[in-house]
């Protein structure tokens, strides 16, 4: 039996960042992998093909507005799905190179098959021809990932019912899409195939998409997805959906409303992916939603395994993952780990992008009874008038005298990278007037910070 | 190409048809009636008629030829059956299946029909199973089913041409010769006629590879799983039985990251296979 320091199962996200932190710190590292390549559902499902399908969305719907619709930009109905995600193949491969040529660089070895425990700390790794190797550890970490949640009722056949791993298949772009969901990864395909002309009907039990996030970022979201002819049918229940065995799935609503579309999306969650993997060896449990319990330090009940990344559940980020990941590795041999970061900022690739950091509104109302908001719309930005992004909005959440920077939200092109700017603020504790003090470059889209901060300023209470 | 063991006279007509790509690709009279049949019932059927043009090879490959033709004027090209049976309606199709019927020539292959019946039963078998393989890998569904269907399309257009040949060169055709011949060169005559008609590329480069699919143009994917398909249908519809170790060390699992419980599952269908293709082919 083969001995390792330390035994990582997946290669996305958290588990590249555990296995590179602990090979670091000097252990003996091994990957499994059940697929050829390195990298997880992240880089061959999920986050950089959606997002290179999007950024093809995004560069036909911005060069048509910024044309001044001098030129019209159509899509033409036979285009291949892959065709639309340009560069794609080169990206993946850079990104997958770039992962397997640091784990190797690091001496980590990488074994292709699936896992499954036979005690705590043994695993058994079964090849793709059908052969066993055994690999024993003094530390575990189980970073599987997730797969797409089947709700019960909903025929995902991958051909006319799709899910989120199976909806890039696709060859052609359908007339018209059904999306089950209001989640982060229903908005992103709703809104990408919307800019790509495909009419999208949302459908969802809550009453707005995205529920957990600003309602006035969202209702931008709403409104840009009308815009693409595309619709929100909000507190609806699904009550049924068939394939009509030529041409339409047919989605039948609580209300006896139906909707025929050419293909469905559904998108309501993921779970973790932990089948094969025999946790129970381990003498670990599921938890009721199907996720494996960690405590601060991604440590599970079982001395020396842990978990990292979307097998322990929400916020399911790939930039969480990799810090949990690397914590785990750390509190694993014994290293200092520095105190959680609690400032994650949240980005979804949605057309238009929204990012938010820190506290919103309501939720610096409810910690601390009031708070001022700053508003900076990009339309009154010169920035925003060039580059013609109009329905963009950035929010200065402060407290109630207007001094201390709670959260930004942001809605509009470029949200998810304006939004460090306000992570940054937030970090070191700056106050509002540090955006009303300094200079920005003019024209950009950060002006919006020092807009909305001048909106604070104008509320603040009168002293005295 | 390989006529050699046909008559010279024969091996030179073919070798002529397939250069100037005049070789036919005829109908069931059994599907063209059943067509005839179901679009002239007041209530037609259409899904059962949707079905029929998805599962028949050669009602399918005609299915896209029409529906690309300047009669329907397409918006764009047509790639894919279900997106014809989406955009063009059911009338069109109704439309379509009937003229398929009506107008292209029925197979004529006295003393070959048990073959041709046996290679339309694997056809569909392949098809069925590249599907679920294509589920299992998250490739495209529509494009693994098409591409299981049609990837022996050459060898019925050969052997209705072979047939065709002894008779126009007053010969009796020998059995053993005119499969070997179909089974030589069906591969490059199938792929030759889906780029004649226009049909997708992906599709001809899959027909052309699909027994050496390391060698495909573009994707190698697609091949693989067309290459899989067939071997799974053959292990399933054969008379004889085939070898499982050779099964279970086919060059695609390792491309496609088929694992040897994943295959236990594409084995477990093999019934449902027989059972579809015996109620349907």
């Amino acid at each position: 039996m083969n001995s390792y320091d330390f035994v990582v199962i997946g290669s996305g996200p958290a588990g590249q960042k555990a296995a590179i932190q602990a090979a670091k710190a000097g252990a003996s590292v091994l990957v499994v992998e059940r697929e050829p390549y390195v990298g997880g559902a992240c880089v061959h499902h999920g986050t950089v093909p959606s997002k290179a399908l999007r950024e093809t969305a995004l560069s036909l719907s911005s060069f048509q507005r910024r044309s001044g619709s001098v030129f019209e930009v159509t899509v033409r109905e036979d285009l291949q799905v892959s065709s639309l995600m340009l560069r794609l193949d080169a990206v993946i491969g850079a990104h997958e190179r770039y992962i397997s040529d640091q784990l190797r660089r690091n001496g980590i070895d990488i074994w292709r098959g699936k896992a499954r425990f036979l005690e705590p700390l043994v695993i058994d790794v079964g090849g793709i021809d059908g052969t066993c190797r055994q690999a024993q550890a003094k530390n575990i970490v189980i970073a599987t990932g997730s797969v797409p949640r089947t709700p019960p009722g909903i025929p995902i056949d991958h051909e006319h019912v799709l899910d989120s791993d199976s909806i890039l298949s696709m060859r052609y772009l359908p007339a018209s899409l059904t999306v089950l969901g209001a989640g982060v990864i229903a908005c992103e395909y709703a809104s990408i195939f919307g800019a790509l002309g495909v009419k999208v009907v949302m459908i969802d039990q809550g009453a707005r998409p995205l529920g957990f996030f600003d309602p006035e970022l969202t209702s931008r979201f709403v409104r840009y997805l009308e815009s693409c002819q595309g619709r929100f049918l909000g507190e609806s229940r699904v009550a049924r959906v068939e394939w009509d065995g030529v041409s339409q799935v047919v989605t039948e609503l609580a209300t006896g409303e139906t909707i025929r579309t050419e293909k469905l999306l559904c998108a309501l969650g993921r779970v973790a992916n932990l089948e094969g993997l025999d946790i129970e060896a381990a003498g670990l449990a599921k938890t009721a939603r199907g996720l494996i319990e960690v405590d601060a330090h991604c440590q599970t009940i079982v001395p020396h395994v842990y978990a990292a990344g979307d097998v322990i559940g929400p916020p399911s980020l790939a930039s969480t993952s990799m810090e949990q990941g690397r914590r785990a590795a750390r509190h694993a041999l014994g290293l200092a780990v520095d105190a959680a970061r609690e400032m994650i900022p949240l980005g979804i690739y949605t057309i238009p992008e929204m990012a938010s950091v820190g506290l919103s509104e309501k939720e610096a109302i409810s910690a601390h009874g009031a708070a001022l908001v700053g508003r900076a719309r990009f339309e009154e930005l010169a920035r925003g008038q060039i580059a013609a992004i109009e329905d963009g909005l950035l929010k200065l959440v402060a407290d109630a005298a207007g001094r201390r920077v709670l959260g930004v939200q942001i809605v509009g092109e470029g949200a998810t990278e304006l939004v460090h700017v306000g992570q940054m603020a937030l970090c070191a504790g700056l106050d509002v007037d540090t955006f009303v003090d300094n200079i920005f470059n003019f024209p950009t889209l950060a002006e919006a910070y020092r807009v909305a901060a001048l909106d604070v300023v104008r509320q603040r209470p009168a002293v005295g | 190409m390989t006529v050699a063991t046909l008559p010279e006279k024969v091996a030179a007509m073919l070798r002529q048809r397939i250069e100037g790509g005049t070789l036919d690709l005829p109908v069931l009279p059994e599907v063209a009636a059943e067509v005839v049949a179901s679009t002239g019932r007041e209530e037609c059927d259409l899904r059962a008629l949707a079905d029929l043009v998805r599962r028949d090879q050669a009602m399918a490959t005609h299915f896209l030829r029409v529906a690309n033709s300047p009669l329907y004027l397409p918006k764009s090209k047509i790639v894919s059956l279900q997106q014809a049976l989406a955009r063009l309606g059911m009338s069109a199709v109704r439309e379509i299946a009937l003229l398929i019927s009506v107008k292209t020539r029925t197979f004529q292959v006295r003393g070959y029909e048990r073959q041709l019946k046996e290679q339309f039963r694997h056809s569909l078998g392949a098809a069925l199973f590249a599907q679920e393989i294509a589920r299992m890998r998250r490739h495209n569904v529509e494009e693994a089913f098409l591409a299981g269907l049609l990837h022996d399309v050459g060898r019925p257009v050969l052997l209705q041409a072979l047939v065709d040949l002894h008779k126009e060169a007053g010969l009796s055709p020998q059995t053993a010769a005119v499969e070997a011949a179909a089974t030589a060169d069906h591969a490059h005559v199938g792929s030759t006629l889906m780029a004649k008609w226009s049909l997708p590329a992906s599709l001809a480069d899959t027909i052309r590879f699909h027994h050496a699919p390391e060698g495909a143009l573009s994707d190698t994917k697609g091949p693989m799983i067309t290459a899989l398909a067939d071997e799974l249908a053959h292990h399933t519809l054969d008379a004889e039985p085939r070898d499982e170790a050779a099964l279970r060390s086919h060059r695609a699992l390792d491309v496609l990251n088929v694992y040897p419980e994943d295959l236990d599952k594409l084995l477990a269908m093999r019934q449902r296979v027989i059972d579809m293709v015996t109620a349907i082919a």
